[in-house]
């Protein structure tokens, strides 16, 4: 529905695309993966807040919270506007695969980003 | 047998012990213990693919899928228990098939069925946990043991 709706007013449209601007996200990515014990990263943002879900190679997992506070310090530090997010988990990594290849595609609007990533968010908080 | 009890036997008795141990077949130690190893990694190999098939396709993450897992393999054991077929299993893995949580609902099943005859409540009830209900008492008491000390160290060591 919001699709639709995004295209046919072309007002709303430029506002979504603002507001679904992922150079943050792709910075932030190119910035995680420089980093020896990460291997792979996906990372979305909205204009509050920057998930990003890193990939640690076998042997570094021993130091998997100690990798993902370093990480979280260092792209906060980066972007002091953004609530940062990080996990290491492997859901995570692939619910925000998913979400990167809709926004690529460009038919998920602003509502709808928000609610995955109120999904995504949601799932993270679980314990077992 | 130790060196004390050597001692006292009769120098008839030593001779045979001697003559014993040179006829006894060896236990192939390392051979069991690579059959171990191989069972026990088959299985764990199989409940990390349940794992990941829990996370890809369910909503489960790395946290929370654990607990499907070892229940559908214990579900898996206790099919695989009353076909008959984790007693080959268990004869050529040995440790390597009890260790593993799959042993656990082996365990439970096994002595449910042999008990089967003396009835349902008296029988199989009664019997079901014979040799897991140990397990289950120990983990249960260590879990409310662990927990009281991280409350106390919490509350009042301000960890």
């Amino acid at each position: 529905m919001d699709s639709v709706k995004n295209q046919s007013t072309s007002i709303t449209n430029i506002n979504a695309k603002k507001s679904i601007n992922q150079t943050t996200a792709n910075q932030a990515k190119e910035l995680v993966i420089k980093r020896d014990d990460v291997t792979g990263v996906r990372g979305v943002n909205t204009n509050k807040e920057l998930l990003i879900a890193i990939m640690v190679p076998q042997m570094d997992r021993f130091q998997l919270k100690a990798i993902e506070k370093s990480v979280k310090e260092e792209l906060t530090k980066e972007y002091p506007d953004y609530k940062v997010q990080v996990s290491t988990d492997q859901k995570m990594f692939l619910e925000l695969d998913i979400l990167e290849r809709k926004l690529e595609k460009g038919k998920t609007g602003e509502k709808e980003l928000k609610k995955e990533l109120g999904n995504i968010k949601s799932l993270m908080k679980e314990e077992a | 047998m130790s060196n004390k009890k050597k001692k006292k036997l009769t120098p008839v008795q030593q001779e045979y012990q001697a003559f014993q141990d040179q006829r006894e077949t060896k236990r192939p130690v390392f051979k069991n213990c690579m059959k171990a190893f191989l069972t026990g990694g088959i299985i764990c190999l199989i409940g990390q693919a349940i794992q990941t098939f829990y996370i890809y396709f369910f909503d489960f993450t790395d946290q929370t899928a654990g607990n499907p897992t070892v229940a559908t393999l214990i579900f898996i054991s206790m099919l695989f228990t009353g076909f008959g077929v984790y007693d080959r299993i268990a004869q050529f893995g040995g440790a390597g098939s009890a260790v593993p949580v799959t042993g656990f609902g082996n365990a439970v099943i096994s002595a449910a069925i042999e008990h089967r005859t003396e009835g349902f409540v008296l029988g199989v009830g009664g019997n079901m946990f014979k040799l897991a209900g140990s397990v289950i008492l120990f983990g249960v008491f260590s879990a409310f043991v662990i927990a009281t000390i991280k409350t106390i160290l919490i509350t009042w060591g301000g960890l």
